[in-house]
């Protein structure tokens, strides 16, 4: 049996009663903002996802004490359908730490809101602004053979730049931009590559173009080419949602989605720097280094494991950590003393949900 | 699945969607009958159908749905195409 990413296979599968169980949160003497991560660290489908989203904004409704969640609203600017995201986005930042609190533009009113002052998105005041644009909306889906396609590319990251900065300055919200992920559907075939009006030519400029805005803009970057290209762009993309319901990527994918935009969100919030997830480079997850897990180490201890691999508990780190020590064996001793110490000086975050 | 099964099951789901959970339909239901049964929270209940049986609409198949039996006989099409 094969798994894929796209069913998050780190996540427990959701009990039965979860929907009786999100009915119920904040209602119990537990405090709810346990309960409602805890029922976040299931693997959600779409519809269980509702539920507790639900049970989220009721709980906010109802003034119920979410700490230790860090409040975050976020404005949802996208050139498609993203009502079906919102319920998903909020579940998964739950996971990560986050009570999120979404104030959605209607549809395809991307660059009304941001240079509008006075809009929904600018007068919500949020702390950050998810900008959803894909290929279509930048108008990169459609070769560039008759023009200059370099120029095209400058022209439609310029329109997302000055976005950005609207939305800066009416709102104070830094912008989270997205790369785009490429269709899997060739003109020329391999030729494509050298073809520098063709789609996959013109997106790859403007994904380089797009994280060099990030920088240069100091917002933060979503990377959808990234993980639709682990996912295959081929499951990503679905022309069939797209022509019924004009769903940006596959309904299939909104969960592993809303999963990496809730982990960005909750680095916004710094609620999970080091605290260990899913191993991106594969199978399994990367161990907390932060207090909450390795607290009991002193400076030494953590120095001997990046030397040697052995851990205080006599145990050695495996998987990719074990490439990682051998390469920091090799260098000078004060370097490893420099990252224990600076190791030993995080602070505690307890581990996300796997 | 018989028509009954798949009205429970079109029932569920759009008592999820909806949050309500006293939700009651019939093969007549209209999504003007039912309050917040809108675009939006059609396509919920549509792509929840897909995820639940393993099957896809297309555009045309989903356009000028009249009632909740206009639904199932849709569903019940699309799974005998899979048999």
């Amino acid at each position: 049996m094969s798994v894929s990413v796209i069913d998050l296979p780190w996540l427990r599968e959701a009990p039965s009663d979860f929907g009786a169980r999100c009915r119920a949160a904040g209602t119990a003497q537990e405090p709810a903002a346990r309960e409602l991560q805890f029922l976040a660290g299931y693997r959600l489908t779409s519809r269980n996802a509702t539920l507790l989203a639900r049970a989220v904004r009721r709980c906010r409704a109802d003034l119920k004490d979410l700490a230790p969640l860090s409040p975050l609203r976020l404005g949802v600017l996208a050139g498609a359908t993203s009502d079906l995201l919102l319920d998903d986005l909020v579940a998964a930042a739950a996971r990560h730490g986050v009570a999120l609190d979404i104030v959605s533009a209607p549809y395809d009113q991307v660059a009304q809101q941001a240079f509008d002052p006075t809009s929904l998105i600018n007068a919500a005041r949020p702390d950050a602004i998810l900008v959803a644009v894909d290929h279509r909306w930048l108008r990169l889906d459609r070769p560039v053979l008759d023009q200059d396609a370099a120029q095209n590319v400058a022209a439609r990251v310029g329109q997302l730049r000055e976005i950005v900065q609207a939305l800066r300055t009416h709102s104070g919200a830094a912008a989270i931009l997205q790369t785009v992920a490429t269709p899997p559907t060739p003109l020329f075939g391999s030729l494509d590559r050298r073809v520098q009006g063709s789609v996959r030519a013109m997106i790859d400029e403007a994904n380089r173009a797009i994280g060099e805005l990030a920088e240069q803009a100091g917002t933060y970057l979503l990377d959808v080419a990234a993980l639709a290209e682990h996912i295959g762009t081929d499951r990503w993309f679905d022309p069939v949602q797209w022509a019924a319901y004009k769903l940006p990527f596959s309904a299939d994918c909104v969960p592993i989605y809303a999963d990496h935009a809730g982990r960005l969100l909750g680095a916004i919030r710094g609620k999970t720097r080091f605290a260990g997830g899913p191993d991106p480079e594969g199978a399994g997850f990367a161990s907390n280094i932060t207090p909450a897990a390795i607290g009991t180490w002193s400076e030494a201890d953590i120095a001997t494991t990046l030397t040697t691999g052995r851990t205080p508990e006599l145990r050695y780190v495996g998987s990719s950590m074990a490439n990682v020590v051998a390469n920091l064996a090799m260098l000078p001793q004060s370097d490893r003393d420099a990252i224990a110490s600076y190791v030993k000086s995080l602070p505690p975050r307890p581990t996300p949900p796997p | 699945m018989t028509r009954q099964e798949l009205l429970v099951l079109i029932q569920n789901i759009l008592a999820d969607v909806l949050g309500n959970e006293s939700l009651q339909l019939t093969e007549q239901s209209t999504a003007e009958q039912v309050p917040d049964w809108d675009s939006i929270n059609q396509v919920k209940l549509l792509i929840g159908l897909e995820n639940e049986l393993n099957f896809r609409f297309s555009a045309q198949d989903v356009e000028g749905l009249k009632n909740v039996g206009a639904l199932i006989n849709l569903v019940q099409r699309k799974l005998a195409a899979k048999i």
